[in-house]
């Protein structure tokens, strides 16, 4: 927290250097681009922190303190049943000159998220399937931290960009059973892009990445516990490390990289390639650093796109992929003595394919004064998630379709609306489940209830809306509300958030 | 309009690669190991004639997974296992004997923490004549977690061991001896010199008094050894009275209580001091014709070494028990608690499982379990008939309302 006010002074010191050379219009045109839904399909190029600057023709400094509240009984059980909190962010952007730029984030947060079981980790997404597992669960409290900062310049036809971030993130319970989870991620990333024939830039990035998680887990009350599981993917779990474990570190590490094309100048076709590698370990500090399993994942994406503008509209189209394969290996082991575990073997028993592909067409017309923005969008997710002895399985086959329409509409007096409304649907249309039927009660409950989520088909609906208007000092002050409401099989999910900001 | 189809089929054809990938089932392959197991009969000069059938049970520490195979006349099982920790039990008969006639026997054999691993492995697994059913005094309930007060607090005092003559004939307690392992079974340590095959560490004895004739059990009777025999109802009203109780257990230089009216067990080796949690092995045993227990302790106390290994580091200990060969021993039970079990601290010849009354250590709802024999059936006489086949997890019935309390 101590840092966080500094470096938000720090930011918003940036652009008060440039306050005194903006016209008001300026601000109009601001907002503007940071509604457009143009910019929005277009930001996967961004991924190249050489190409970051030119995705924005205008500096901006945002500034927004926000919270937000969900309840979502359709879920899995090992992320919850909503959040609630609160938070305040502020992102910076500014041209220095027509050749170099400089921004910067930084954000808090601070919640819980309710009713998590069967996880007593933070980060579920990074580390699963191997987390500490029980029946009991309850709200978990977060608090997280976040900055990141980079910097481009262009020299002749080349640009070359650095981004680094940090985050931490602290989870806790204050009653039994009480983890408290630290988790720290720093990531690295830097590129460099070349106009080729003056007409396209071809760009080629690289970016690595550290993510640490300490565990722990204890118990105040002596009245007895749950068993804790050491989990390992579809309900299953190493028997010998299950029942009083207390602590884990996990640290793994992320190579990636990508390359891209598009041209140059409004950036109206792009095709930008990427491939991304993550090992983690999770080691049992207890048994001095014994490491109980790996993940290894990997991930391409593409994103492509087509544009085309007449001065008055804008259509196109746009697709992206990604195709993620995780495999699990868990160690196994000889219990010598009660303190001495010994490894005498590993075999890799889990795998999860996920590819998915969206097509999304663009619309925009208007002028100044009013635009409208219509995204159709089509998808297809198919996920694969095994486990091979005992055999368990899931796979899901999935249609996605819907559209997003935007109503921007600037008033006299620089203010500004933005509305945003949409509408989605999914569709299940495959989907074959195997559990290992030996497995306790309570967690083939647990699988069964998040199958039946997985497997819902749902329709989804969203309202957005943003509200700038002038304002003493801050130049342009803003409110926003979004409510977004989702219908499955097994329960309505309701999210509301509410933010109050500033952009100039 | 060239350059714009080429980046459409381009575009296409990555959307095709992406998708043509999904269709690969690239399972792992699961590492299996080929096992030979040659089942042994031990001691080795027990010349066997035939083995009539074996079944072989595994169970894999990691995974859980379980599986069973089944062997008739042969003593060698060739089996794929997936790579892991085993725990092997063996059940079975066979024929043995010399020229002068044959006798066929159960036998019965358990490895806990085998390492199968590797693409091929062969193992030997030893296998133990099963005593039959005991001929003396067996232990029918051990009441080892005492009571809670109805205020909650934890009462010890009205721990007891339930002793029956599960045979037809009168038989004698005088002199028996009640034993508590010196090693525990949520702690598993490389012991040396390593004598469980034939002998039973002893941490704690205590003996029946009498001269021989003094105490008798006729057929199908129990008699009950308490850790205090007073009336705890008066302490604790959750509790029960064991005022009337056969003996009673009296630790000398402690502040024990004393019921004069009850004849005290006579201290042997060490104190007993009976865990809550279970967590060690209690055996019955008769010393040979002419022994006292004076001779007993001079000539069998030993000590063992073994090495504490803590994050790393490793520290040697040392300590001292009473060795009691098996042939001694009539009865033995192992006590645990089903997560924190990591060894039987007896040789599988006296018994090849073990019971407990709760799931995990500190559970406070242990209070006022037992452990109690199941009963098979009824006597001409109308006397319980008691399970006993050297194995305590199917012999006995874990946590369960103890017999005296009613």
């Amino acid at each position: 927290m101590k840092y966080f006010l500094s470096i938000s002074i720090l930011l918003i010191s940036f652009s008060g250097v440039k306050l005194h050379a903006q016209i008001n219009d300026t601000i109009i045109e601001k907002v503007r681009e940071e509604y457009s839904f143009e910019r929005l399909i277009k930001n996967s190029i961004t991924l190249n922190p050489a190409s970051y600057n030119a995705a924005r023709k205008h500096s901006i400094t945002t500034f927004n303190v926000f919270t937000e509240k969900s309840n979502t009984p359709s879920q899995l059980q090992q992320k919850g049943r909503g959040k609630n909190l609160w938070g305040a962010e502020v992102y910076s952007l500014q041209k220095l000159d027509d050749k170099t730029a400089v921004w910067g984030n930084a954000s808090y947060t601070q919640g819980k998220n309710k009713q998590v079981v069967w996880n007593e980790n933070s980060d579920y997404d990074l580390i699963y399937p191997y987390v500490a597992a029980d029946s009991v669960g309850g709200d978990m409290k977060f608090e997280n931290y976040s900055f990141s900062g980079g910097y481009s310049k262009k020299i002749n036809t080349y640009t070359l960009g650095i981004t680094g971030s940090y985050q931490a993130t602290l989870s806790y319970r204050d009653i039994d059973p009480r983890p408290k989870n630290t988790a720290a991620h720093f990531s690295l990333a830097m590129g460099a892009d070349k106009l080729v024939f003056g007409k396209f830039r071809v760009g080629a990035y690289a970016n690595a990445e550290k993510y640490t998680q300490k565990h722990y887990l204890s118990f105040v009350c002596n009245q007895g516990y749950p068993m804790i599981y050491n989990m390992s993917g579809l309900g299953n779990y190493n028997e010998l490390l299950s029942g009083k474990l207390r602590q884990a570190y996990y640290e793994g590490w992320s190579y990636g990289g990508g390359l891209q094309i598009f041209e140059a100048d409004s950036r109206n076709w792009y095709l930008n390639m990427g491939i991304k590698k993550f090992n983690l370990d999770k080691l049992l500090t207890e048994y001095a650093d014994l490491n109980a399993s790996k993940i290894n994942e990997q991930q391409f994406t593409f994103s492509a796109g087509k544009f085309f503008n007449s001065g008055k509209t804008v259509w196109g189209i746009s697709a992206e992929g990604n195709s993620t394969e995780r495999k699990g290996i868990e160690n196994l082991f000889l219990n010598e003595n009660s303190r001495n575990y010994i490894q005498i073997g590993s075999v890799e028993k889990y795998n999860h394919k996920i590819n998915s592909i969206i097509f999304k067409g663009l619309i925009q017309m208007g002028n100044e004064k009013t635009k409208s923005s219509l995204i159709p969008f089509f998808g297809w997710i198919q996920e694969k998630e095994k486990y091979s002895s005992p055999a368990s399985r899931i796979e899901l086959s999935k249609l996605m379709y819907g559209a997003d329409y935007q109503w921007l509409k600037t008033f006299n007096h620089q203010q500004i609306l933005s509305v945003v409304a949409g509408l989605s649907a999914t569709n299940v249309y495959q989907k074959n489940a195997l559990f290992n039927n030996s497995v306790k009660p309570a967690i083939n409950s647990m699988l069964q209830e998040n199958y039946a989520f997985q497997s819902s088909d749902f329709w989804q609906a969203k309202l957005d809306v943003h509200f700038h208007f002038s304002f003493p000092v801050v130049k342009n002050a803003f409110v926003g509300g979004k409510i977004m409401y989702s219908n499955f099989k097994t329960g309505s999910n309701t999210l509301l958030a509410v933010s109050i900001g500033s952009i100039f | 309009m060239l350059k714009h189809v080429l980046k459409t089929l381009f575009i296409l054809c990555t959307v095709m690669a992406i998708t043509a990938c999904s269709s690969d089932s690239n399972e792992a392959l699961e590492a299996k190991t080929s096992l030979k197991l040659e089942l042994k009969v031990i001691p080795e000069n027990i010349q066997v004639k035939e083995y009539k059938n074996l079944t072989i049970s595994f169970k894999e520490l990691n995974s859980g997974f379980t599986i069973t195979q089944e062997l008739k006349n042969t003593n060698v099982l060739q089996v794929v296992l997936p790579s892991g920790t085993y725990n092997i039990t063996a059940e079975g008969s066979i024929v043995y004997g010399d020229n002068s006639g044959s006798v066929e026997a159960k036998v019965a054999g358990v490895q806990n923490g085998m390492v199968i691993n590797g693409s091929e492995t062969s193992k030997t697994l030893e296998l133990a004549l099963k005593s039959g059913n005991s001929s003396d005094l067996i232990l029918e309930e051990i009441f080892f977690t005492g009571t809670k007060t109805p205020q909650g607090a934890m009462y010890f005092g009205d721990q007891y061991f339930k002793i029956t003559n599960n045979t037809d004939k009168t038989l004698y307690a005088d002199g028996m001896l009640l034993i508590q392992s010196s090693f525990m079974t949520n702690e598993k340590q490389d012991y040396s010199p390593n004598i469980m095959a034939t002998t039973l560490s002893a941490g704690a004895i205590i003996r029946i008094p009498g001269n021989g004739t003094m105490y008798p059990v006729k057929a199908g009777e129990s008699i009950i050894i308490a850790e205090d025999a007073i009336n705890h109802k008066n302490f604790n009203p959750s509790s029960i009275n064991l005022s009337n109780a056969n003996f009673q257990i009296f630790k000398e230089d402690s502040d024990d209580i004393d019921n004069p009216a009850v004849p005290k067990m006579v201290n042997v080796f060490d104190k007993m001091v009976i865990h809550t949690q279970g967590y060690y092995a209690y055996a019955l045993a008769r010393m040979p014709q002419g022994m006292t227990h004076e001779t007993l302790v001079a000539q069998n106390t030993y000590t063992y070494t073994y090495n504490l290994t803590i994050n790393g580091d490793v520290y040697p200990m040392d300590g001292t028990a009473v060795k009691i060969p098996n042939e001694w021993i009539t009865d033995a039970v192992n006590l645990s608690v089903q997560d924190s079990f990591q060894w039987q601290v007896t040789s599988p010849s006296l018994d090849m499982g073990w019971t407990s009354v709760t799931t995990f250590d500190g559970d406070k709802n242990r209070f006022g379990k037992a452990v109690r024999r199941k009963v098979t059936g009824k006597t001409m006489e109308g006397k319980n008939i008691l399970k006993d086949t050297n194995n305590s997890t199917t012999d006995f019935e874990h946590g369960v309302k103890p017999s005296l309390f009613n």
